[in-house]
């Protein structure tokens, strides 16, 4: 049974504040804090950027307007929503720019990575 | 090279790290950034035929940066690309004929009938590689040649004709040489392998499955092999 308790109250001496997990040093932070989640996305569609959307953000991302093909061919992937930078291990999709995929019949060509969907 | 299967059967595991070097091509394989003199962050592009060092390897880059450089950077995410990181990825990779990336696979035939079919007069095989009926009495039968040209080590079930047209590559699954494992060259731009050339000096993928299609499927342009990173960074750590 949780115990709740007014914001500022210390039950005891010996109890402290949960610590943040450490930051990940090597990854993205994606976007900056009070940055637009919509302009951060935006600045990777421009780059061309795979993007990995949680189910929350998926609806927020018109994919095809942006020239994205969503991966279809695993159920989700597991990493950090580009969007609300929650990692998720479940419910979270893949999206790859159309320069990345193959060409008509499946045959992927040089540099091109996934077979139309 | 593009991403098949999980053989834990789980989904794949993104991360994005930042290049060490440019990176200008999806779907090519990536090491951890080992040498600092060079290599300014986290990934850099794997070697075409060099062994790479034990344990490096980080996974399956899925997009590109922008130029990598110490200075005159004026993009942030631009520096960072996306990375498969399942040590347990298995990675599907066209066979190339040469060096060069969608090069047509060579045809090979015999130069004389063998009606017990075990070995391909006069053709010519890669040791421990694989050879497949393209067209003819064999199709859709494979096996794996033994050290002499030619010689199969298990017959085909049907008689060889001179008529027949064979395809012979290096490797085959879980093909284990007694002092290497046999895996193959990359393509300059990394990202297929170089599948009829012998490669004896590089342990980096094990060979999982192979894609041997025939002449109704177009195998000379069509056919694929699944690999597996014998040097993971993090496989050590994350593998039970």
């Amino acid at each position: 049974m949780p115990l709740y308790l007014p914001k500022g109250v210390k039950p005891s001496s010996k109890w402290t504040k949960r610590p943040k997990p450490a930051v990940q040093p090597v990854e993205h932070p994606g976007k900056k804090p009070g940055a637009v989640t919509g302009s951060w996305i935006h600045d990777l569609v421009a780059l061309r950027k795979a993007i990995i959307l949680c189910w929350r953000c998926q609806p927020k991302f018109d994919h095809k307007r942006a020239r994205y093909y969503k991966d279809e061919r695993f159920p989700h992937v597991i990493g950090r929503c580009d969007g609300c930078k929650e990692h998720m291990n479940h419910s979270t999709k893949l999206y790859i720019h159309e320069s990345f995929l193959g060409g008509p019949g499946g045959q992927t060509k040089s540099g091109q990575v996934w077979t139309p969907l | 090279m593009e991403l098949a299967y999980i053989l834990s059967g789980g989904a794949p595991f993104m991360k994005r790290y930042m290049a060490g070097t440019t990176i200008s091509t999806a779907g090519i394989p990536v090491l951890g950034a080992v040498d600092a003199a060079t290599d300014l962050a986290s990934i850099e592009p794997a070697s075409a035929t060099a062994d790479v060092a034990i344990g490096s390897q980080v996974g399956l880059a899925i997009d590109t940066t922008g130029t990598v450089a110490a200075t005159g950077v004026t993009s942030d995410a631009d520096l960072f690309v996306t990375v498969i990181i399942n040590p347990d990825a298995v990675y599907r990779a066209k066979m190339s004929g040469g060096t060069a990336a969608d090069t047509v696979l060579a045809t090979t035939s015999a130069t004389a009938a063998d009606a017990t079919g075990a070995t391909v007069t006069g053709a010519t095989t890669l040791d421990n590689g694989a050879v497949w009926g393209y067209t003819g009495n064999n199709v859709g039968s494979f096996r794996r040649a033994d050290d002499t040209a030619g010689s199969l080590s298990i017959n085909f079930v049907n008689g060889i004709l001179t008529t027949d047209t064979y395809i012979a590559v290096h490797g085959f699954p879980c093909g284990v040489e007694l002092t290497s494992v046999e895996c193959y060259d990359l393509t300059t731009d990394l990202t297929q392998v170089v599948a009829q050339t012998a490669s004896v000096t590089n342990n980096n993928f094990a060979i999982v499955d192979m894609e041997l299609r025939d002449s109704s499927q177009s195998g000379t342009t069509n056919s694929y092999v699944h690999l597996i990173s014998n040097n993971h960074l993090f496989g050590s750590s994350s593998l039970a």
